[in-house]
């Protein structure tokens, strides 16, 4: 073959040009000693005083709640990109001219829309011809603007959406037509599209840290647990000044997550930090998944919603069970695809509860969804799967391949007709620089090989059978051989690895920002293991001084 | 509340890293060099991923290649386009293999660094550009929205792998700030011709009160977080800008393109038959935006940095990163089936750039064509597809506004650092500079100018 005198002599060629490496297998983060008194860990650096622009997600959410508006039109706002990995309010968007002109645009059709549906509800029901136009105009200064912004207005503030409105009528404009172009800026104004992190106006600069206002700590509050700005019970109890203390801050999370908003933004979480929000722009190969269509990645999408739903608010919400639950959600699709018998009927948009063998489907790795999404178009793609897990779920990244990596002979090729998706991969192993680094993630990857690039399961391909054998290299406690989906998820469930690196995802989720280097998580682990609920890290944060805690920026000489 | 006041410390932060030559001169004379009469100047830069084919690309003395004649030469009739006179091919250029502690690749030194001139920098190990890039600075310096577009579509990877959402541009705000591409033509469209007149005065009043809204909420924050605003504040006055300058100088509204979105909602993201007519379109926006003088800086991506399209347009029907290009190890092309496979590849970009640079050529403009005022960058992230970066090819088509009066010819200067691309750009655009990036003293590509 050709082809494979090539990948022999491209092997070749690696070796000799990847000089001192990164290291890969075999060295594991040097884990703290156990059994030893430990000393409390030291606190969180916090974050400097800064500005969080929202997200697509929370703008939609935002101007829903606000307005009443559900139109979403955030959907075509020009694609973010996340440095954090998360959209809660992730601190280095900026905006450029396109989102200038987007915001634009939604802010015109909010604005004309909710003007259109009734004045009403923008201006505390006042009444114009009764109490004229600047009394009605203050009301909406007094209500609705300052929950857009999350705060009272500043009189400045007052004064710029005044003139505006001012100008309006001087244009001709009606009192609807003013309210509504004072909407317009309202929703395009910086304090609406970034939610404010600064502390009190005219704190002393320095470096003791400033402590964040009752108004942005109930923001941070609401924006991390539901994914948009405080609701009716939170904005009063700021506004009456019963939100100032740890107690209130307990007592309104608690209250907070109990609510379908904190199942959303929760859902939105576990599907960012295990990416398998890509279902919804899956695709595959129909020469090799003739099967495949988006219908059915939809399907995928909606099981996880219901399988993360299940496991934060039905079950124990731990990490352990994310990882070995067999409960699961299916719809005529997916049953055909799990190979599970669905009664007919049942609501739920055709979607009902089944239990999935567990010796096959464990947790969410053996779901179709997370396999799916981590597989190639055309094949299992157990390098993707393994590199997956190893970096984003344990944080155990394995280094960038060397620059001139011979690729596998892709799926299709005639000379692998014979051979298992593992074979066709397991030639770099022969080679001592690939092993280096693929004994660490082929040891992940092959071990999800039951399961093909659609999540479909199978014990044979390409007529020879299937081998789930793995090993976990360089992952602490759980090193060592095991084999297939099952106990590959039952070894990261209690896995020091697996915690930690959540403890990881939950920072950068909540902080919008990721953790200074060098610093250690360790005061948000306190007492959190696989069997602690997952929403208890989170509430560890909005507890711990970091929450409401900001440094001003050091000051360039 | 009359006008918006717009902070240039961004411009003079993000220039303070290039040695000026006459440092202490007014900006505006820096920028507006030239008789008042002149045209502006252009720019517009062409990226590509995945390296060229090095035996097919660089031609003979008559400047013939298999690559280059899709460049040079009209498809239907072979005959001289008339591009070749205007061309000067720069050779040796390298990117150092530096990842400077990133996990970044070669494909993220070439979309990263190739246009910002800065090392990578590290966000949680992920490489990110690490200042402005050359088509930024200048729409900073000339105070101009430029038009920044990418055709993304891609059936083997909708987005970049996690962690690597970074490769979707190769432009730059400033450090670690994307400038994101638009991806449906459509909505370009819409943005240069608005479909119908705004309310200007209306629009302008509300721009002004959410920029007095920006700068006081400005007034409280440190450096770092006053630069977000910055970008911020320039894009609104960008937008003010746009509304209240005359708006396009052409006599028709030209045809709109498709509805992409229309036909298939995933049509920008995860479906490739789309990709050659939106590549198609998005040129001819870059032109009409040039043309109908609604900006005077376009970058047109093709595909992610890295980027996996299958080119079934070309008869080729395979992952072209993984399967094609990290197979051609060797300059001359290792089998005979592969090498066709990356130079057909390579021939379609090259037919792009043609499409583009020839519709700029066929513009009357003052004594000559809009192209002589203008300067095309046909760039590539790699030299070679199997991440060699020692000699990226790079097309400068265009005379610049006579900045570049000679064409027609390869420079060979040997081995050259990259960064002598943002240096000369920033040259021949009127902007004074003796380096680039993290090479201030760089200078330009020897015997261009």
């Amino acid at each position: 073959m050709r082809l494979q005198r090539l990948l022999g002599k491209m092997l070749g060629l690696g070796a000799l040009l990847l000089v001192g490496g990164a290291g890969c297998a075999g060295e594991p983060e040097a884990l703290p000693p156990t059994g030893t008194d430990p000393l409390p860990p030291p606190p969180l650096t916090p974050a400097i005083r800064r500005v969080r622009r929202l997200s697509s997600r929370e703008y939609n959410n935002v101007v829903r709640d606000l307005l009443g508006d559900s139109s979403r039109p955030a959907a075509r706002f020009i694609k973010d990109a996340y440095q954090n990995g998360y959209d809660n309010g992730s601190a280095e968007l900026a905006v450029q001219s396109d989102q200038v002109v987007d915001y634009g645009a939604a802010a015109e059709a909010l604005a004309k829309n909710v003007v259109a549906r009734g004045l009403g509800p923008l201006i505390a029901d006042c009444d114009v011809a009764q109490q004229g136009n600047s009394a009605c105009l203050q009301a909406l200064l007094d209500s609705v603007a300052p929950r857009a912004f999350r705060r009272p207005l500043t009189p400045a503030e007052q004064q710029r959406l005044r003139a505006v409105f001012d100008a309006e009528l001087a244009a001709g404009g009606d009192f609807a037509r003013g309210i509504q172009t004072v909407l317009e800026v309202i929703l395009q104004s910086p304090q609406f599209l970034y939610r404010e992190e600064l502390g009190p106006v005219g704190a002393p600069e320095g470096t003791t840290p400033v402590q964040l206002t009752d108004y942005e700590v109930a923001t941070e509050l609401s924006f991390l647990l539901t994914g948009s700005l405080p609701d009716a019970t939170l904005w009063a109890a700021v506004t009456e000044g019963r939100f100032k203390t740890g107690a209130d801050y307990r007592r309104e999370a608690a209250r907070l997550l109990a609510t379908p908003a904190a199942r959303e933004t929760l859902r939105a979480f576990l599907h960012q930090w295990l990416a398998t929000d890509r279902t919804a722009i899956l695709s595959k190969d129909s020469g090799f998944y003739p099967d495949f269509n988006q219908a059915l990645a939809d399907s995928m999408g909606q099981e996880l919603d219901r399988f993360y739903d299940h496991v934060m608010w039905d079950g124990s919400g731990s990490l352990r069970e994310l990882f070995t639950s067999n409960q699961s959600f299916v719809d005529e699709k997916l049953a055909r695809l799990y190979g599970v018998p669905i009664g007919g009927g049942g609501g739920g948009g055709g979607f009902q509860p089944v239990t999935l063998d567990p010796a096959l489907r464990k947790g969410v790795l053996s779901r179709a969804g997370f396999l799916a999404v981590h597989a190639a178009t055309d094949s299992s793609g157990p390098i993707s799967r393994g590199v997956f897990v190893l970096q984003a779920l344990l944080c155990l990244p394995p280094p960038q391949p060397p620059a001139n990596v011979p690729p596998a002979l892709p799926a299709g090729d005639p000379g692998v007709k014979d051979l298992t998706t593992r074979q066709r991969f397991e030639k770099h192993l022969s080679s001592p620089v690939c092993a280096a680094c693929h004994k660490q993630i082929d040891g992940v990857g092959f071990g999800l090989e039951q399961f093909d690039g659609i999540g479909a399961y199978r014990t044979v391909e390409n007529g020879k059978p299937v081998d789930s054998r793995g090993t976990l290299l360089g992952t602490g406690e759980i090193d060592g051989d095991y084999t297939g989906a099952g106990e590959l998820a039952s070894r990261m469930a209690g896995s020091r690895s697996l915690t930690d690196c959540y403890l990881r995802n939950a920072y950068r989720f909540a902080l919008g920002q990721i953790e200074p280097t060098g610093e250690d998580l360790g005061a948000l682990g306190v007492g959190f293991g696989s069997d602690a609920r997952l929403s208890e890290v989170l509430l560890t944060l909005i507890a711990s001084p970091v929450f409401k805690s900001r440094s001003f920026e050091a000051v360039k000489p | 509340m009359s006008g918006i006041s717009y902070s240039r410390r961004r411009v003079l932060q993000a220039l303070g890293a290039i040695p000026l030559s006459l440092p202490f001169v007014p900006w505006e004379r820096l920028v507006h060099a030239g008789p008042p009469e002149a045209p502006p100047k252009r720019l517009v830069l062409v990226m590509q991923n995945n390296g060229t084919q090095q035996a097919n690309f660089w031609p003979d003395a008559n400047l013939r290649s298999p690559i280059l004649d899709a460049l040079f030469l009209d498809p239907k009739t072979g005959m001289d386009n008339g591009l070749k006179a205007k061309t000067n091919l720069i050779k040796g250029v390298y990117i150092p293999n530096d990842a400077n502690g990133t996990n970044g690749n070669q494909h993220d030194m070439g979309f990263a660094r190739l246009f910002t001139g800065a090392k990578l920098i590290s966000r949680g190990g992920q490489p990110w550009g690490g200042g402005a890039s050359v088509d930024q600075l200048l729409a900073q310096a000339w105070k101009v929205d430029s038009l920044t577009l990418a055709v993304l579509a891609s059936q083997t990877e909708p987005n970049p792998k996690p962690g690597f959402d970074h490769r979707e541009s190769f432009s730059y705000l400033g450090p670690a700030t994307l400038k994101h591409p638009r991806k449906d033509p459509l909505e370009v469209f819409n943005y240069l011709f608005p479909p119908a007149p705004s309310d200007t005065r209306r629009r302008k009043s509300v721009l002004d009160a959410v920029a007095g809204n920006l700068a006081e909420v400005q007034g409280r924050l440190g450096p770092a977080e006053r630069a977000k605003l910055d970008y911020h504040l320039t894009a609104i006055r960008d937008v003010e800008q746009r509304l209240s300058g005359p708006g396009s100088s052409c006599a028709m509204r030209p045809a709109a393109p498709p509805d992409y979105l229309a036909l298939d909602p995933n049509a920008e993201v995860s479906i490739d038959t789309y990709i050659p007519q939106m590549v198609d379109n998005m040129l001819d926006l870059a032109v009409l935006g040039l043309k109908c003088g609604l900006t005077r800086i376009a970058t047109v991506q093709l595909g992610y940095g890295g980027g996996k399209w299958r080119f079934g347009w070309k008869g080729i029907n395979l992952n072209c990163h993984d399967d094609v290009a990290h197979l051609d190890i060797l300059d001359g092309g290792v089998f005979a089936e592969n090498t066709k496979r990356v130079v057909l590849m390579n021939q379609y970009y090259a037919s792009c750039v043609a499409r583009l640079a020839t519709a700029l050529d066929a513009i009357p403009e003052g004594s000559g064509t809009m192209l002589d005022n203008t300067l095309v960058v046909w760039a590539n992230e790699l030299g070679r597809g199997d991440h060699n970066q020692s000699n990226v090819p790079i097309v400068l088509i265009g005379k610049a506004g006579g900045a570049i009066t000679r064409g027609g010819r390869v420079l060979d200067a040997g081995k050259q650092v990259f960064n002598r691309l943002g240096c000369t750009l920033l040259n021949a655009m009127g902007v004074s500079a003796a380096g680039f990036g993290d090479v201030p003293d760089c200078g330009v590509f020897p015997g261009l100018f």
